[in-house]
């Protein structure tokens, strides 16, 4: 909202040793922030830009602003009265009024002035109104929008032979419309009209959307000799449905949904009405309509000191009643009484955001200012730092891990398109989760995998001249509904927080791998990093979270998918299934693999990508920490190597579980490394050859060769009958 | 084998001579260590110089196969001492040689290509190990909220014009993506039900807003404290003390009243700008103070739809956007580059 400093200066007494600035100041330091103070030339005056809190609807108007500056600066307000020159018969035989309506429209008061030469405004007027951002229109008009923002009331005026008459007289009638009703607004807009819709209508049809807007055919132009002026109190929902029904937003609709004081309605009207008068040559009809059938009672309210104190962390003592009631008088908040430790305070019906003993205690606090009240450090309560023990440190590993390994974390949105995302979709998985008012359709679909924004992140990269791209990012996904989460149920928390969370949502980690991988020097040439490099990099991962021991784990398998990702070339691809150690059930980590051609493709990218997808939730449940360590061998390890002519089909990891399983050599390996595999013209056709190097040890004494020989040999006796496969 | 076969005591001594000074010269220009072992097999070895003299020793009388034993040992000890010492020089001159290679040390090193956590993380890490520090636990909640949980229970009825403050995704009737982190707090009152709760969280939240200083979704961090007797002045401390740890030790907070529909009273948190520390100047736009939180004491219906009873327990709550503080921070002026995942702006950190 725009004040003007000058116009404010005519309702309370500003200090003259305060600049204006420092009048912005202190209404920022009171609640009422003001984000500009800028210079008028031409008006030689200052516009400050306030922002105010919903809960404010006092201080959208001049005397507002100033009733609150008279109570920060304990310095004067001058109340506005309303004095008005009646002449010529009374408004009766002219107009009548009748509500309908009666929850939407708790008052309705209206004025009628005959005789009106509509024109321009005069140009002080004009300026006024231009340097706070409302247009001029004519002197009627005007009027109507300078009261507005003196006072915050809204009012219309309606040209008042263009109203349908009944018996000689005007009917106002505030109802609701019927079905098929329009009207055409003063925007040009024609509007349908709903029963919800509350109308202010003349005899026949409706002339305004009641509270947001006038109607077209009933305006003030220079046609114009008498005008009906309505000032009036609606409900402050109705009018915002109503407002957001139609998309309007107004200054009126603005003021009404925040709530207006139904008791300023009689003399804003009165004042606008007699302004009218001296500045359209016209006459103020005798007496007024004013229907209020119930009016709004200021609340009275209990204010228990001992409370302030709480609240505050201020001393009881240290509360100076009498100043807070002066204080509190400048805002128009009378003390009417007391009643034990509690002082009850009358609250003007101006101010809708005080209905409780908090709310007081919170207007107290703001004018003895947050400043004064002392800070003290409450923590002798409990003086244990939290324990994050396990709680996360999972995820810092993680993070850790992939960034030692070239990796850099990324941030996307969680919703995106319609396209990207059904590339990486199962057809048995559920729909998306659709934002039904996206800002786009790109950005409309919540996401059930992290890779389509990791793989919009590569081209980006890829675009700007990166020749290796590697990312990951930690996030959640989207999953369908939750069966518990249909509609909120607060019964279900017991234990767990979202137990009754509306979607599935599960925390992903998940990561791509593009292009050159690897240390870059001036003699070493870097490579396209492929699926072992980008598997190199899992492994690593789950060592660091102790889910696996190492190259020779046989808690962590890859295995080929035998229902491949759609999203995930078939032949290059795995799903990773731990085997925690007390469990005999295997858990399903997530996946690893070449993104299919086809998606590549799509995305425009003209070399392979590699990616996985592991659930966070596995991973925090798998990870370990603070495993006990293994005695150093006290006895000297051998090692020994073999090289195995196989069978094409079968896998390193058959053989691998093969020879870790061999009776005899099981107790004494440490370690086995594949350092070789070969396929080619040196070999028959149809085979390869794996080359595996093996440490052994004892515990208990040191191995002998004729030992080791013979455990060796019926090894691959064993890998023979097994495996078919021969020592090369 | 006449004449040669009587050698006189001067021939041999004559001999030993000139093996000295055979070996001498020899020595002095070998060049490698073969060539002085080749001087060595050939004066001192089993088939060389030294052994066939020592051969004729037998036929002098004890007397001269004394002094001429005496002379010959001289001899060996001299060639050994000269050999020892061409080992010695050969050895010095190689490492010599070792030594006088340079390398250009100023060729790039060959660097591991490590990433690195994105900045945001790296905030929130901050920030969070501040409040772990206080004495808050790290809960977490729904992206994907009801209605009654991202508003009712924070006393945002529907049709309140608060609801005008956040511009709301909706997936559902009634259900939204959240607008912000506080209906974690209701479903931790809920779910927990036992005062003391400190507990902070950390999360995405939602506006239907985007511009380069708003993002449609950004992350958010909220601290709650509900406890007997929590009041204003312990929110005061906390708060200064968050500050000084995640900003610096010279950071002062000023409070200004403000509205949010779940706190009572409620304040807008400055903090004095970290730059020119109060003085004024660009990044705080000249005020000397940068808006940091929102905190205030949590509104007695929140307790209600919480339920706990307002006259038994009282508690405070702050924001922070993280966002906010990582473009502060970094001097970040688009928010947008958070969300490129541009290499060129993730590897500067």
């Amino acid at each position: 909202m725009l004040i003007s400093y000058k116009w404010l200066s005519e309702f309370v007494e500003l200090p003259a040793v305060l600049s204006a600035q420092e009048i912005a100041d202190q209404l920022t330091m009171g609640g009422l922030e003001v984000e500009h103070c800028t210079e008028s030339l031409a008006l030689e005056d200052k516009i400050f830009e306030v922002n105010i809190t919903p809960n404010r609807p006092d201080a959208l108007s001049h005397i507002g602003i100033a009733r609150e500056l008279a109570a920060l600066l304990q310095t004067r307000f001058y109340a506005p009265h309303s004095t008005i020159k009646e002449s010529g018969g009374p408004i009766n035989d002219v107009a009548q009024v009748s509500i309908h309506a009666k929850n939407a429209c708790l008052r309705y008061a209206c004025r009628v002035i005959d005789g009106v030469l509509v024109k321009e405004s005069p140009e002080d007027m004009r300026m006024r109104l231009i340097a706070l951002a409302i247009r001029p229109v004519n002197n009627i008009v005007d009027i109507t929008n300078l009261i507005l923002l003196e006072r915050g009331q809204p009012l219309h005026a309606f040209d008042l032979n263009t109203l349908q008459k009944d018996r000689h007289r005007a009917v106002i009638n505030v109802r609701h419309a019927s079905i098929g009703e329009t009207l055409t607004t003063l925007d040009g807009k024609e509007r349908k009209l709903t029963p919800e819709d509350v109308v202010i209508a003349d005899a026949e049809y409706p002339i305004a959307l009641a509270g947001v807007m006038g109607g077209k055919d009933t305006e003030v132009t220079e046609k114009t000799t008498s005008v009906l002026l309505e000032a009036a109190y609606f409900d402050p929902s109705t009018i915002r449905k109503q407002a957001r029904r139609h998309g309007l937003s107004t200054e009126a609709s603005y003021r009404f949904e925040r709530g207006t004081d139904p008791n300023m309605v009689l003399s804003a009207l009165d004042r606008a009405a007699d302004l009218i008068a001296q500045h359209s040559g016209g006459r103020v009809r005798r007496e007024a309509i004013d229907i209020y059938p119930k009016p709004v009672l200021p609340l009275e309210i209990y204010v228990r000191k001992q409370k302030i104190a709480d609240v505050s962390g201020l001393l009881e003592a240290d509360l100076d009643e009498a100043k807070i009631r002066a204080r509190f008088l400048l805002l128009g908040i009378e003390t009417v009484g007391r009643r034990g430790d509690a002082l009850i305070f009358r609250v003007p019906t101006f101010r809708p955001d005080l209905t409780r003993e908090i709310d007081l205690i919170e207007e107290a606090m703001r004018l003895i200012g947050l400043d004064k009240v002392p800070s003290r450090l409450s923590f002798s309560r409990r003086l244990l730092a939290a324990d994050y023990a396990g709680s996360d440190k999972y995820v810092d590993r993680a993070r850790q891990s992939l960034i030692a390994s070239g990796f850099f974390e990324a941030i996307n949105f969680s919703f995106g398109s319609l396209s990207d995302y059904n590339l990486f979709k199962a057809k048995e998985s559920p729909d998306f989760i659709q934002v039904t008012n996206p800002l786009g359709e790109e950005l409309s679909m919540m996401r059930q995998s992290l890779l389509p924004g990791l793989l919009k992140n590569v081209v980006l990269n890829m675009r700007k001249g990166a020749l290796g791209v590697h990312l990951f990012e930690i996030g959640n996904v989207f999953l369908g509904q939750n069966s518990y989460g249909k509609a909120p149920n607060t019964s279900l928390l017991q234990g767990k927080a979202d137990q009754d969370a509306w979607a599935i949502e599960q925390s992903r980690l998940s990561g791509v791998s593009f292009g050159a991988l690897g240390v870059r020097s001036f003699d070493t040439k870097q490579k396209n990093g492929d699926f072992y490099d980008l598997k190199g990099v899992l492994e690593a991962l789950l060592v660091h979270l102790k889910i696996s021991s190492g190259c020779m784990s046989d808690q962590v398998h890859f295995v080929h998918a035998k229902e491949p990702s759609v999203f995930l070339h078939p032949g290059v691809c795995a799903e990773i299934w731990v085997k925690p150690k007390k469990s005999k059930v295997d858990i399903l980590l997530g996946v690893i693999g070449e993104i299919h051609p086809d998606v590549q493709a799509a995305f425009g990218l003209d070399k392979p990508v590699y990616a996985f997808e592991l659930s966070m939730d596995q991973l925090a449940t798998l990870t370990k920490e603070d495993e006990q360590v293994k005695p150093l061998p006290k006895f000297p390890e051998i090692t020994r190597d073999l090289a195995l002519l196989l069978d094409e089909d079968i896998t390193a990891g058959q053989l691998q579980k093969e020879i870790l399983g061999d009776k005899a050599l099981k107790p004494f390996i440490s370690d086995l490394r594949i350092f070789d595999v070969y396929k080619g013209p040196k070999i028959e056709k149809g085979k390869k050859s794996i080359a595996v190097s093996l440490t052994l040890r004892a515990l208990d004494r040191t191995l002998t060769d004729d030992e080791i020989a013979g455990a060796m040999q019926a090894m691959v006796e064993n890998l023979q009958k097994n495996l078919r496969a021969l020592v090369r | 084998m006449h004449d040669d076969d009587l050698v006189k005591p001067s021939r041999v001594k004559k001999d030993l001579e000139k093996l000295r000074l055979e070996a001498e010269s020899l020595l002095k220009v070998a060049a490698s260590r073969d060539e002085v072992e080749a001087v060595r097999v050939q004066s001192l070895g089993k088939k060389g110089s030294i052994s066939q003299i020592l051969k004729l020793m037998g036929q002098f009388p004890a007397e001269e196969r004394k002094e001429l034993g005496k002379l010959a040992n001289e001899a060996r000890d001299f060639v050994e001492d000269l050999i020892a010492k061409s080992f010695a020089r050969l050895e010095k001159k190689a490492r010599q040689k070792i030594l006088s290679g340079q390398i250009d040390v100023t060729l790039p090193g060959r660097m591991p290509e490590s990433g690195s956590k994105h900045p945001l993380t790296l905030t929130s890490e901050k920030i969070l190990n501040v409040l772990r520090n206080l004495g808050f636990d790290l809960v977490q909640g729904p992206e994907i909220e009801h209605d009654f949980y991202n508003f009712e229970a924070l006393n945002v009825p529907s049709d309140h014009p608060a609801r005008e403050m956040q511009d709301t995704f909706y997936v559902d009737k009634d259900v939204v993506l959240r607008t912000q982190t506080s209906p974690v707090q209701i479903r931790t009152m809920l779910s927990l039900k036992e005062i003391p709760i400190r507990v902070a969280t950390m999360g995405r939240v939602y506006r239907r807003d985007q511009d380069a200083t708003h993002s449609p979704i950004f992350h958010q961090i909220e601290g709650l404290f509900v406890d007997k007797l929590v009041t204003f002045a312990d929110l005061k401390g906390t708060l200064i003390t968050f500050v000084e740890k995640v900003f610096s030790k010279k950071a002062r907070i000023r409070m200004r009243p403000s509205y949010f529909p779940f706190t009572e009273p409620s304040a807008e948190v400055d903090m004095s700008c970290f730059q020119c520390d109060g003085a004024g100047c660009r990044l705080c736009k000249g005020t000397g103070y940068i808006e940091i939180l929102g905190a205030g004491m949590v509104d007695p219906e929140v307790f209600k739809s919480a339920g706990f009873d307002p006259e038994k327990v009282s508690g405070f709550a702050f924001g922070i956007g993280v966002e906010r503080v990582a473009m502060l921070k970094y001097g970040i002026s688009d928010i947008r580059h958070f969300y490129d995942n541009d290499l060129r702006f993730l590897s500067q950190f």
